[in-house]
């Protein structure tokens, strides 16, 4: 009996060892919404990583190495995306890590990614203060003061509106840092904040806003928002008959909000990191490739969320500790991506150009049609 | 003067949907002197329900016929998870403290909240809009260019006449007296042969089958999610206290007061995005006037 245990337990040892060499892997965490009211944006971003992650994997990895994700759920609530992220830091002894996806959530892990020293980098948090003053915060888009720039710019310079109106959502970081950047560089191109309203997540009655909006007469309507309250916001003002144009940022350029907001949506203008369009070859694989997999179009998120990996994996090529892929993050320079040339700035943020959208109608279905390019 | 107009509209037709669960709370409340405060969660299954039997309803189904299909459904179902949920964690527990019973109301909220997170996974549902003539996209219909749906007044009149039956049923039946005299003193009630039990169930059933109603009417125009009842019936609460708590036409007034209210108050010019403020204030004011709500009565205790 005894010399079989002895056995086993020779086996046993011999057995890890193998396994400890067969897993010759670089561990990536990724934290997203796979629940919850966020969950259109989870899956897509999800299956945008994914995509990268099984790229790099088929063409032998980093240096040899496989990447493994660890995804975590974190509903699109605040303290999940924290315990996430010390799960993940703590227990899994990842090497950086992807997500979360929207301001709020972010913002609330940045804090323990000081503490834990492990990199993370958002794919689609633009909130301006998230990546400030923090080495370890990353992301792959833009920022709330960059996009809503561009959104002011394109609705004074290139429409000529004169006056706008905003509908915010008060429970948001994400939608009060983007009301104000356009506010602020919509009065400095000349133009009027004419009316301003907000109402609270969950709320599915908007009309009285909607009224005061109208009543304003505003030619633009900035709406920066996020499902579900987003499309019932854009089909009441077309109940209470609001004639001006309706624009967005970047959480608009999702499927829900597209083809789930009715006719109202058509003309609408947006601003996207990805445009379906572009002739850049990595674009043109990216998609085809995309296709293959799920059978659909990407949007933004899928492009954005396959950058973050892009990003990561670049950087881990020389070293996949933690401290070293935020050192070489920071070094990334004009890295060609499927949202552009980007560079990684001393905050984190990535630099690249960006691209106005607006939706159109075909057939029965509802496309986001290229408008033009803006440098930062 | 035609501004005004919408917004009393508006809020005269959100106000129909809080009287529907605010009568659900009172009618519990004048029963057991329980606080339901699971009551919103039977308005969000309710609302799930009416949209389950809408998909398995063949398409080309009029809407006149598959709207009162839906409402009754979402109802039925409304009371039979009240019912349930009485049975399962009311019940066992009427004899302990009245904090017992609340802390059970609230787990039950929860529980009842994350059950339904695991219907399309938690990602909200919605009545097809892009198909005309179907209940989605007649919902959006408005009046005019004024911007009122013309779905939200067979709100009101709906609320109405099922409060008035609901009145008359308490008022005039066997089932309604026995309710009255359970509510007075169980145990009178009990000794006089009335079934305690299936009395208190069957008012559970009653305030489930309003909510459920209630539920699908606001998902015909708007989104199902498995918190949409937490607000609704956190503020059909204040309705209900506002009203008088046990009050049936105190509930169905409560449910106006504060549909109107928080409406009009953007009228005069409260920031929209805080007007939720305007109902817990005249929750506030209404107890330190008049705790016993309108038209509550004043129970004097001896001690």
């Amino acid at each position: 009996m005894k010399k079989l245990l002895k056995k086993i337990f020779i086996l046993v040892f011999i057995l890890s060892i193998v396994v400890s060499i067969e897993a010759e892997e670089i561990k990536f965490g990724v934290i997203l919404p796979l629940s919850g009211d966020l969950v259109s944006y989870g899956k897509t971003t999800l299956d945008g990583i994914k995509l990268c992650v099984d790229e790099i994997n088929k063409s032998g990895g980093i240096n040899g190495k496989k990447i493994k994700l660890i995804v975590e759920d974190n509903k699109g609530i605040p303290v999940d995306s924290k315990k996430a992220y010390i799960h993940l830091a703590s227990s899994q002894k990842v090497s950086a890590i992807i997500g979360p996806i929207t301001s709020t959530n972010s913002k609330n892990v940045r804090r323990t990614a000081k503490a834990l020293k492990v990199p993370m980098i958002s794919p689609t948090a633009t909130n301006d203060r998230i990546t400030l003053k923090n080495p370890y915060v990353f992301r792959a888009c833009f920022n709330d003061s960059f996009q809503g720039r561009i959104i002011a710019n394109y609705a004074s310079n290139n429409l000529k509106f004169k006056t706008a109106a905003l509908m915010v959502d008060m429970n948001s970081d994400y939608s009060k840092g983007l009301a104000k950047s356009f506010k602020k560089y919509f009065k400095e191109l000349g133009g009027k904040i004419v009316k301003e309203e907000g109402y609270q997540q969950k709320d599915t009655e908007f009309g009285v806003q909607l009224k005061n909006i109208k009543k304003s007469n505003a030619e633009a309507l900035f709406v920066p928002g996020y499902p579900p309250e987003l499309p019932l916001i854009i089909k009441q003002a077309k109940v209470i008959g609001y004639k001006g144009k309706l624009c967005g940022a970047d959480g608009w350029d999702n499927a829900d909000v597209i083809n789930g907001s009715g006719d109202n949506i058509t003309g609408s203008f947006i601003v996207g990191a990805f445009s379906k369009e572009e002739k850049r070859d990595i674009v043109k694989k990216f998609i085809k490739n995309f296709k293959e997999k799920y059978n659909r179009e990407p949007g933004t998120f899928e492009a954005l969320g396959y950058d973050s990996v892009l990003l990561i994996a670049e950087a881990a090529k020389n070293g996949t500790t933690p401290e070293s892929i935020k050192n070489n993050l920071f070094k990334i320079k004009d890295f060609n991506a499927v949202t552009g040339k980007i560079t990684i700035n001393k905050d984190g943020d990535a630099e690249k150009s960006a691209i106005v959208l607006e939706i159109d109608k075909n057939g029965d279905k509802y496309e986001t049609k290229y408008k033009t390019t803006v440098n930062p | 003067m035609n501004d005004f107009l919408f917004y009393l509209l508006t809020g005269l037709c959100i106000g129909a949907i809080y009287a529907l669960i605010a009568l659900g709370y009172t009618l519990v409340y004048g029963i057991i002197k329980l606080i339901n405060f699971a009551h919103g969660e039977f308005y969000m299954l309710g609302a799930y329900a009416g949209y389950g039997i809408y998909i398995m309803l063949p398409p080309n189904i009029p809407v006149w016929l598959s709207i009162p299909i839906i409402l009754i459904t979402s109802g039925i179902a409304g009371a039979l998870i009240a019912v349930i949920t009485e049975t399962v964690a009311y019940k066992p527990i009427r004899k302990s403290s009245r904090l017992a019973a609340l802390l059970t109301a609230i787990g039950v909220s929860f529980l009842l909240q994350n059950a339904a997170a695991f219907i399309n996974n938690a990602s909200p549902l919605q009545y097809n809009t892009s198909k005309l003539g179907s209940i989605g996209e007649i919902s959006q219909h408005a009046l005019g260019n004024t911007g009122i749906k013309v779905i939200q007044f067979h709100f009101i009149w709906l609320s109405a006449l099922l409060t008035l039956i609901l009145w008359l049923i308490v008022k005039y039946t066997n089932f309604g007296r026995a309710m009255r005299a359970v509510s007075q003193d169980a145990d009178a009630a009990a000794l006089m042969g009335i079934n305690i039990d299936s009395v208190i169930r069957k008012t559970f059933a009653l305030g489930g089958f309003m909510a459920g109603v209630a539920g699908s009417l606001i998902a015909f125009q708007s989104i199902i999610t498995p918190i949409m009842g937490f607000m609704p019936g956190l503020k059909a609460f204040i309705a209900a206290v506002i009203g008088g708590i046990g009050s049936i036409p105190g509930a169905f007034l409560g449910g106006f007061i504060i549909g109107i209210v928080e409406n009009i108050v953007v009228w005069f010019g409260v920031p929209s995005g805080y007007k939720d403020i305007a109902s817990f204030t005249v929750l506030i004011i209404a107890l330190i006037i008049r705790p016993q709500g309108i038209l509550g009565k004043k129970i004097k205790e001896k001690v």
